[in-house]
């Protein structure tokens, strides 16, 4: 008799493959993503490896906080941040229980952000307006017309994904294209939370901002305190992390920096392994190995696979230098930078 | 250029090129399309393998190339989106329907007509065995039985540890067996890479 599985995969179904208006379509639809998503925030944050007189400038920048005008409390935020702030859409949901639970990256010109109150979840999108009519095409062509409804102001086109409760709302809000999509029971449902969707002012916003995201002007703090428990070799320069002007999520800004600490060991073991330093090789692979305890990625373990992927190089170097997992002869001085976003010294 | 770079490369590089992901979709996106198409049939797969590329192309800098071919992770984030899309939905239950109505996969060997009719019935119970399953029990099946990925590319595309792409094939050959009870008698083998047996330690 047969494995069970090895019959499952003689029963696999014939597939036809896409047609070539789908492949056209598809390809469009990327295409418009890619021309919609101009000057993204990690653009502008790899610009910090470039020049290094426009990495003192700009980091020179990012600690300039500014008192709100009429604010009582003298709450200070980053000055890029208030710029995000005073151009971008700030909506909110006017109902109880309703927060803001993600908000990972945002600029100027693109953000997201997740509003949730218990199993509801509406996720809210800001690009520029320029692909608004793109945007609109697109679902009309792929999606349900449900016509047009109220968002925060404005008339937003409505739309649902066919055969599902998922409904996207497009409209116009000045110099942004903003989008809105979500769950809800019926069409009449997510019409209502749209209803609810209004502006607020900058600091109601800044101050709606989860914990975990983390402004500009904390960066450093934040950053020195997920250093904490972790072996940084000789001469590491903690200022060297990637600094940047937008909005972070800890687990980004966790990864930046058991990253940098990784790859500098990684570089160290690797010089070792090349002058035939058995030593310096042994006590970089052994300070990697302590990273199944570094506080920051058994934090970040449970959010994404950064965590793991950093693991199975501290294997590798604790061991023949073959990364595990990987195809067959992957080695780690061929693939951590990729694999840990190392950057090139 | 773009053409000889490997896909972690190039989706590296699409953080100041983003036009290079087309590469990506062009590489991809017709494996893509056939898996959502066994999936859900062709209407689905039109649907959302798009999406899938535009989900990658937003989620670009999670992309960790711990493969060089950046398809587990692609694998991982279609799957997720028929989660997403159609877990517990009607479509999902009509879709796998179609697919059991649909041919044989002979590559145009042509058998007695009663063999034929034997693995029709063979494939209709195991196609309805396999919608039984726990959706994702039934992710990590199709992706090693039909998509012949690794184990550890398994684990990556659904972002799950080593252990549980095993535990969960294991679940599903117990769900299989209890309709071809004979396969007991033989010992039990695990798929690992692509004609690849591995001998279970159960």
């Amino acid at each position: 008799m047969r494995d069970e599985i090895e019959l499952l995969r003689d029963a696999r179904p014939r597939s036809v493959g896409p047609n070539r208006e789908v492949v056209g379509a598809a390809r469009a639809a990327l295409l418009a993503d890619i021309a919609g998503m101009r000057r993204p925030w990690w653009r502008r944050r790899r610009l910090f490896g470039i020049a290094a007189p426009a990495v003192a400038a700009a980091v020179a920048a990012l600690v300039v906080t500014v008192t709100l005008s009429g604010k009582s409390d003298g709450q200070a935020w980053a000055a890029a941040l208030v710029r995000v702030a005073e151009a971008a859409p700030r909506l909110l949901v006017d109902e109880p229980g309703w927060e803001v639970t993600r908000a990972d990256e945002f600029s100027v010109d693109y953000g997201e952000m997740t509003l949730a109150n218990g199993g509801q979840r509406l996720d809210l999108k800001w690009l520029l307006a320029a692909v608004y009519e793109d945007a609109v095409d697109k679902r009309v062509a792929e999606m349900d017309d449900l016509g047009t409804a109220p968002a925060a102001g404005a008339d937003a086109r409505l739309f649902r994904y066919p055969g599902t409760k998922d409904y996207v709302a497009v409209w116009l809000r000045g110099d942004y294209t903003v989008e809105a999509r979500g769950l809800a029971a019926d069409a009449d449902a997510f019409r209502a939370t749209l209803a609810s969707l209004h502006e607020v002012d900058v600091d109601t916003w800044l101050s709606a901002l989860p914990e975990s995201v983390i402004v500009p002007a904390r960066q450093a703090e934040v950053i020195q305190g997920m250093l904490a428990g972790i072996p940084v070799p000789p001469g590491f320069d903690s200022t060297a992390i990637r600094a940047s002007d937008a909005v972070r999520e800890r687990y980004h800004l966790g990864a930046d920096v058991a990253g940098a600490v990784a790859c500098a060991w990684i570089e160290r073991w690797i010089g070792a392994r090349e002058e035939g330093d058995k030593a310096g090789a042994r006590e970089a692979a052994d300070a990697m190995a302590t990273s199944r305890t570094w506080p920051v990625l058994v934090e970040m373990d449970d959010e994404g696979d950064y965590p793991e992927v950093l693991w199975q190089y501290a294997a590798a170097m604790s061991s023949d230098g073959e990364v595990p997992g990987g195809r067959p002869g992957m080695t780690v001085e061929e693939t951590y930078r990729n694999a840990l976003g190392c950057r090139r010294t | 250029m773009g053409e000889t770079r490997s896909d972690a490369e190039l989706i590296g590089r699409a953080s100041r090129k983003p036009e290079l992901f087309g590469v990506v979709f062009d590489r991809h996106f017709a494996t893509i399309h056939r898996y959502l198409e066994r999936r859900v049939g062709r209407d689905g797969a039109d649907e959302l393998a798009g999406e899938v590329f535009r989900i990658a192309f937003e989620q670009r800098r999670r992309f960790r190339p711990v493969y060089e071919s950046a398809l587990p992770w692609l694998y991982g984030l279609a799957t997720n989106l028929l989660l997403k899309r159609w877990r517990g939905d009607a479509r999902a239950a009509r879709a796998l329907a179609r697919l059991q109505a649909a041919s044989l996969n002979g590559d145009g060997e042509l058998e007695a007509a009663e063999d034929r009719l034997s693995m029709a019935q063979t494939r209709t119970q195991l196609l309805e065995a396999l919608a039984g399953l726990e959706p994702g029990d039934r992710d990590v099946v199709v992706l090693v039985a039909w998509e012949e990925l690794t184990y550890e590319e398994v684990a990556s595309a659904l972002d799950i540890p080593l252990g549980t792409v095993r535990s969960r094939l294991n679940r599903a050959r117990r769900a299989f067996r209890e309709l071809f009870p004979d396969s007991g008698d033989e010992p039990v083998t695990l798929i690992g890479k692509p004609h690849e047996r591995i001998r279970d330690e159960g």
